[in-house]
């Protein structure tokens, strides 16, 4: 009797997984999360002002992005606060991770861990409406009109976002290196510079990353507090998107779309390579 | 087990341990310090200031004047009736409160129903597709909110695609009016929050014991009984934490509401947002805000709680 | 001896895993036969396909080929919910966010057995396997031995045709083990309810099972009785697997007249040995015997005895003491580490030292012919 090893039955095992319905579910729900993105993309390249009526092909809208000296300011002033807000809310997160991982307990441990983690669960109108307040006397106090306010709002709600990943890391780092460097009568700050730093440092960079991404993305905090002409990407789009539409909004968006899609592929690489 | 037993043995401190455990506090707490100004400066502290404000008088074109007065708390709730002075509730408000927590509990249901489906499906799939189907999910999640909601606006608009897609289909004749209607909020909500929904139910789906479903399927279980009795049981964990993901945005949401909703889609971000422009009413704005604050934190209370009681040990 | 009628018939059952090149063979067209109230154990290695087979006849996984029917009908590509087979899981899987109770009345619930029906069911499972006190336990809370025994009454409450245990005795430790399969024999004889037991632990086999089915590398490769299985293994892979063996290699024999008997040649002084034998028994590919170590006895005269040789180790075991010798012939297998076992029955026992010359003598009705 030969045994045919080819032929197979159409189920090799009861599929004990399966739920019914679900996975069909599941690729509408991914598809409708696409799908939205796709008449964005697709009419960015319409060649008239309609945003729902396909008349042709063309880059105009994208050349009139460029072009747009106001698109160009906001783009800057965005990618100028979310650099600093990043830069100095990582280096006070990293601080503050230090201060409170892998250490002994110590007296108002929860305390620090709430005003730390507070932005995450304060609704946004809310900080944004205090800090409206709080801003507005010092402006009337002070006369000071600058962009400081902006960079201090976004450095302090890029805290947590930084604080996160580097506090993961740090959880997850084995002590006994830093050990035997103390022991080998290393001072702190070198065995922080020499063995800490290097090791933490993809923690550092994630945070960083993360709390780039959440300055440049903020709406809600930044209408309130920015001095009323001086814009960010996200409020000059907030602004021109109760007004009069033009496919240039989908050719911005589209742009923005597409670096999105580049950070979060290239954050799934590097993790994936850890 | 008797706590008593577990008490731990301290060795006697030397006087060089014990200052040296003091300076290593002291260094803690330095290392945490600047953090901490300036979330106390940006974030927390104004929120005292705020609560300072809600007592304070309404000034005439905005602002407010540094007398003590109960008027913000007061029209929160309530309101006089400018022609017969009579005391009545202040309907307007009330029926945005009970619509910003009505629209937050369906976007919710929503995200339950699309989230739970979706972070099964990748949970399921062998290993080394699932990050690939967690970075189709993540994509979304880091697009700017602007561009996520301009799109739904695109979609449900009277020439989008909803509505050809449904004239096409032949169901419809005239346009559906969605936009600016209570409807497209939620869809817009649940557009943007749905991978909050589905992250934390992977992580949870994921350290599923498939092997109790074997268990199950041997005992006669059908499989919507085995989804019922067993994997809903089991994942609970991540539906909450889900749940709360979804619903904390979604409360304080004022961008959505504020593009997919005109005037029939105010929520209680937008009514916040109004006292500080044309209201011109700082305290009652505040007074709002804290309001808001407060049901977030009622809402987190619940989280916290049903965390701490299924994962508790019973007994011993 | 009573017939008992058939539970579950494996016929001609092959399992393939994967395809083409990377194709594995866990089970290699199967054939067997077990009978209603009856204790079978699915004996072999790790990895040797036992699991499988438990897994085709519990309905996770489909035959490739073959097919398997219960009482006369055909399950084979029959979901599990829809057998009336029932499974106690090597990890137990107990539904830990039920109580034992609920673990216990979930099979009679999905088949929505009336409450009355199952609150009695649950009190008969209960006291069966004497855990009445812990009814309102949750799961986390039981001990190994403990959760044992809520998964077997789990698997037993809905009264199946079969019960099929996956190597449930392998994570507790000697003396809980020994108890269970106390308790699993009294609890097979006691629901009348046949039980299909997969170990790899052959003592384990031999204690408690009715009949026993030796599997290596997805071939079945022999059925019978403990006895059958030990006293007349039918190749060198069971008899080794099954107890200690000693293998003898044969140089020089001749058939008996009929061909149903082996004339073994090489003993001492021409001494010969008549064993039984298959007919189809080829002789110049090379035989082997098997002998097992408590069957063989030394004697002081060496010369007159089968075999000769000298004690290289002495092991004491209290009740009895082993001995392993190198033989004199050079008769290939374990001629260099031949294994003695004799009992201590009394002091008078005789009683050898390493270095001492003795023969080992044995009787043919104890000889097991092994093919080639």
């Amino acid at each position: 009797m030969g045994i045919n090893f080819l032929k197979k039955r159409a189920e090799e095992r009861f599929n004990v997984e399966y739920v019914p319905s679900f996975p069909a579910l599941a690729v509408i729900c991914i598809l409708c999360l696409y799908a939205p993105m796709a008449p964005l993309l697709f009419y960015s390249f319409n060649d008239s002002t309609l945003l729902t009526v396909w008349h042709g092909f063309s880059w105009q809208w994208y050349e009139t992005a460029w072009n747009n000296e106001r698109v160009q300011e906001v783009t800057f002033r965005s990618l100028g606060l979310a650099f600093q807000a990043s830069l100095y809310s990582t280096i006070l997160a990293t601080m503050a991770a230090l201060g409170t991982t892998r250490v002994a307990k110590y007296r108002g441990q929860g305390a620090i861990y709430a005003v730390i983690n507070q932005p995450l669960m304060v609704p946004e109108i809310v900080t944004a409406v205090a800090l409206l307040i709080l801003f507005g006397s010092i402006k009337v106090a002070t006369g000071y009109q600058g962009s400081a306010y902006l960079v201090l709002a976004h450095t302090a709600f890029c805290i947590p976002f930084s604080y996160l990943p580097i506090r993961a890391r740090l959880e997850n780092m084995n002590l006994t290196l830093e050990r035997a460097a103390a022991d080998l009568y290393a001072s702190p700050w070198r065995t922080f510079k020499r063995v800490t730093f290097p090791l933490l440092f993809p923690g550092i960079l994630a945070g960083a990353m993360l709390a780039f991404v959440i300055s440049l993305d903020d709406v809600v905090i930044t209408e309130f507090v920015k001095t009323p002409g001086k814009d960010t990407l996200p409020t000059y789009m907030l602004g021109e998107l109760r007004r009069e539409v033009t496919p240039e909004i989908n050719a911005i968006s589209s742009v923005l779309f597409v670096v999105s899609i580049m950070l979060v592929g290239i954050t799934f690489l590097i993790s994936k390579k850890k | 087990m008797d706590k008593s037993n577990q008490q731990v043995f301290k060795f006697p401190e030397s006087k060089l341990e014990r200052l040296k455990a003091k300076q290593r506090t002291m260094r803690n707490y330095l290392l945490s310090a600047p953090a901490l100004i300036v979330l106390t400066v940006a974030a927390s502290g104004p929120l005292l200031i705020m609560l300072l404000y809600s007592f304070l008088t309404p000034g005439d074109y905005g602002g407010v004047i540094w007398e003590p007065s109960w008027e913000g708390w007061f029209k929160v709730f309530m309101r006089i009736d400018i022609f017969e002075g009579t005391l009545l509730p202040a309907d307007a408000h009330l029926s945005i409160f009970w619509r910003s927590i009505k629209l937050s509990l369906v976007t919710t249901i929503l995200c339950i129903i699309f989230g739970f489906p979706t972070a099964y499906f990748i949970a399921t799939r062998p290993r080394n597709q699932r990050s690939f189907w967690l970075f189709l999910v993540t994509v979304p999640f880091w697009t700017n909110l602007l561009i996520r909601t301009f799109a739904i606006m695109q979609i449900l608009s009277h020439s989008g695609f909803v509505n050809k897609f449904l004239q096409s289909l032949g169901l419809i004749e005239e346009p559906l009016r969605i936009m600016y209607t209570e409807t497209a909020v939620t869809i817009g909500m649940a557009y943007v929050y749905l991978p909050l929904m589905v992250l934390p139910l992977y992580a949870t789906i994921e350290r599923l014991d498939f092997r109790l479903l074997e268990a199950a399927y041997d005992l006669y279980a059908s499989r919507l009984q085995v989804l019922r009795r067993v994997i809903i049981p089991l994942v609970k964990p991540g539906l909450v934490a889900g749940s709360i993901l979804v619903f904390i945005p979604s409360i304080g949401a004022y961008v959505t509401p504020k593009l997919l909703g005109g005037g029939k889609g105010l929520m209680l971000g937008n009514l916040i947002e109004l006292q500080f422009g044309q209201g011109r009413n700082w305290p009652l704005g505040a007074a709002l805000s804290i309001t808001l604050l407060v049901i977030v934190m009622v809402a987190m209370l619940f989280y916290v709680r049903s965390t701490s009681r299924s994962g508790a040990t019973h007994g011993y | 001896m009573k017939k008992n009628s058939i539970a579950i018939n494996v016929e001609g059952v092959s399992k393939v895993y994967g395809k083409g090149k990377n194709a594995f063979l866990a089970l290699n067209n199967t054939t067997l036969k077990i009978l209603d109230n009856e204790f079978f154990t699915l004996l072999g290695p790790s990895g040797c396909g036992k699991t499988t087979l438990l897994r085709i006849i519990a309905g996770f996984e489909n035959p490739s080929q073959g097919s398997i029917l219960l009482h006369g009908e055909d399950i084979s590509h029959l979901p599990p919910n829809l057998r009336s087979v029932n499974t106690v899981f090597q990890s137990y899987a107990l539904f830990p966010h039920m109580t034992v109770a609920e673990n216990i009345s979930f099979g009679l619930e999905m088949l929505n057995k009336p409450k009355q029906e199952i609150k009695e069911t649950l009190n008969k499972m209960l006291s069966l396997v004497r855990m009445e006190e812990l009814k309102d336990r949750r799961i986390d809370e039981l001990s190994g031995g403990q959760k044992q025994r809520v998964a077997l009454a789990r698997a037993l409450a809905p009264k199946p045709k079969v019960l099929l245990l996956d190597e449930s005795l392998s994570a507790l430790d000697y003396k809980l083990r020994k108890e269970m399969q106390i308790e699993l024999k009294r609890l097979q004889h006691a629901t009348g309810i046949t039980f299909i037991f997969v170990t790899h632990d052959q003592e384990e086999a031999l204690t408690m099972s009715d009949r026993i089915a030796v599997i290596n590398e997805g071939k079945l490769l022999q059925v019978g009785t403990p006895h059958e299985i030990y006293d007349k293994p039918h190749d060198h892979f069971v008899a080794s697997f099954v107890g200690d063996t000693n293998f003898l290699e044969i140089s020089s024999a001749s058939k008996s007249n009929n061909n149903e008997e082996l004339i073994i040649l090489n003993f001492n002084h021409n001494q010969t040995l008549k064993v039984p034998c298959n007919k189809d028994l080829v002789l110049n590919k090379g035989i082997s015997i098997a002998i097992r170590p408590e069957k063989v006895s030394l004697v002081k005269d060496a010369d007159s005895a089968l075999l000769a040789g000298e004690i290289v180790d002495v092991s004491f075991f209290g009740t009895d003491t082993h001995y392993s010798i190198e033989l004199d012939s050079s008769s290939g297998g374990d001629a260099h580490n031949f294994h003695v076992r004799m009992q201590n029955a009394s002091n008078q026992s005789k009683h050898y030292d390493a270095g001492e010359r003795v023969g080992v003598v044995f009787n043919a009705e104890d000889i097991q012919v092994i093919g080639n």
